[in-house]
């Protein structure tokens, strides 16, 4: 049997959501790794080393062998680790289903958060209509891909899906607190039910940065720090 | 249970390269599909009721369920048809890690590389466009190498994903006046190679076709 304890590091940023997802992926299936924490303004030869087209985090090293980008990460993870839980469902067609609504995150919203954060008055305005049509959109496309009245996406335990998007949702009131909005709420009850189970995670708990960090981090993207 | 070729449908629009993609996946395959063609200008109502969300192209439709967006179809293809042939997709892990990690580099780069060459209006940019595509595809061949596909000996998931932007190399080169050949003797190799396979030939349009497409397309939306 293949030894699975071999050395596996994570190259990430304590407030980088892509990071957040793989740290859950791990922990969720039980993976010992070592974690090394980032300076993005001044990345380490390591990282450029492992990740030199796209110079970002999280990294992934395995057995000295770097995977990038969270979705390829936590596909790799569950492929490798591949015991209970598992991250991806079984059948072909809702795992395409899971990587539609991957992507979805990944290309529409979370760019239209920056907008929201950065941009004021009637532009703002616009951001956070737009935010919403999306939420909207999301709620009608979970309705149909995941109509079975578990508390998560994948089932009775969390998944990739949930992972991916709960990173940010999680924390959805320290987004509202800064923007000063209400994009997650009863208006999209099936959402707002799944991030309300989210919440009561303890993975997620443990994992992702409490509430007043977060708000601290919104709040120096929308007047950020000089430079040095 | 029998393959209804009526099971299989394609939506497609057929200078793009990412409806390429599909075709060349189903044909390595043999999977029998109904291709239809979509008019941009007046997409039909099953685009719009399989793809709602996006309304683009290509669209998988498999026993009347959508799969959208051409590499998660690719993986599809390979997951549902994988008693045929060989995979697209390499069996080991690692090794598919890193073919996820090139198609997504594809998919980011080189269409919104390579429009800025064959569409840019403005003329002090064409250089910058040019350079920027040029080394897109300096990297892609850099990871090419030696080996006859990106997949090695076997033609696979990142020679599929890329194949269908070389339909596009004579636009490029004659929109964009550059040589590809110069630049990326390899990867122009890798075209002709691929262009052996049947299901490649097959999937592709005559590259003359892709630039009286690209001329009209750039009459249509305002140039000179």
């Amino acid at each position: 049997m293949e030894d699975k304890l071999s050395e596996v590091v994570l190259f990430g940023s304590w407030y980088s959501p892509y990071t957040s997802r793989v740290k859950l992926a791990l922990k969720l299936k039980g993976i010992p790794f070592k974690y090394v924490e980032e300076n993005l303004s001044n990345k380490s030869e390591l990282l450029l080393k492992y990740n030199p087209i796209h110079k970002k985090v999280p990294v992934l090293l395995h057995n000295g062998m770097p995977i990038c980008e969270s979705l390829i990460i936590l596909e790799y993870i569950d492929e490798v680790w591949n015991h209970a839980p598992k991250l991806l469902p079984e059948d072909p067609y809702q795992r395409s289903r899971v990587r539609f609504w991957a992507n979805y995150t990944d290309q529409k919203i979370m760019p239209a958060s920056y907008p929201l954060l950065l941009l004021k008055g009637e532009k703002k305005q616009k951001a956070i209509e737009d935010m919403e049509e999306m939420q909207r959109v999301l709620e009608e496309g979970i309705k149909q891909d995941f109509p079975e009245q578990f508390s998560f996406f994948n089932g009775k335990t969390i998944g990739l899906l949930d992972i991916f998007m709960g990173v940010n949702c999680y924390n959805y009131k320290a987004f509202h607190e800064v923007t000063n909005s209400e994009i997650i709420g009863p208006k999209n009850p099936k959402i707002f039910m799944w991030v309300n189970a989210l919440k009561e995670h303890p993975l997620m708990k443990d994992t992702l940065p409490p509430h007043d960090k977060v708000v601290a981090m919104l709040k120096t993207m929308i007047a950020p720090t000089p430079d040095v | 249970m029998a393959e209804d070729k009526n099971n299989v449908v394609l939506l497609d629009f057929w200078p793009s390269s990412y409806g390429m993609r599909v075709k060349i996946a189903l044909q390595e395959k043999g999977v029998s599909y109904e291709c239809r063609q979509e008019d941009f200008d007046a997409k039909s109502s099953l685009l719009l009721e399989m793809n709602p969300i996006h309304k683009t192209i290509p669209v998988l439709i498999h026993n009347d369920k959508p799969i959208c967006e051409s590499l998660n179809i690719v993986e599809y293809i390979d997951e549902v048809w994988s008693h045929k042939t060989t995979s697209l997709l390499p069996s080991d892990p690692y090794k598919r890690s890193q073919a996820r990690f090139w198609g997504n580099y594809i998919d980011k780069n080189v269409y919104s590389k390579g429009k800025k060459v064959w569409n840019g209006k403005v003329m002090e940019e064409k250089e910058e466009s040019q350079k920027q595509f040029i080394e897109c595809l300096k990297i892609l061949e850099e990871e090419l190498g030696d080996k006859p596909y990106f997949g090695g000996d076997e033609f696979g998931y990142v020679d599929v994903a890329l194949v269908p932007f070389t339909s596009w190399f004579y636009t490029y080169e004659t929109l964009g006046n550059l040589s590809i050949e110069e630049f990326v003797p390899k990867l122009v190799s890798w075209t002709k190679r691929c262009m052996e396979k049947e299901s490649v030939a097959k999937s592709l349009p005559h590259p003359h076709k892709i630039y009286g497409f690209a001329l009209e397309y750039r009459e249509k939306h305002g140039h000179d």
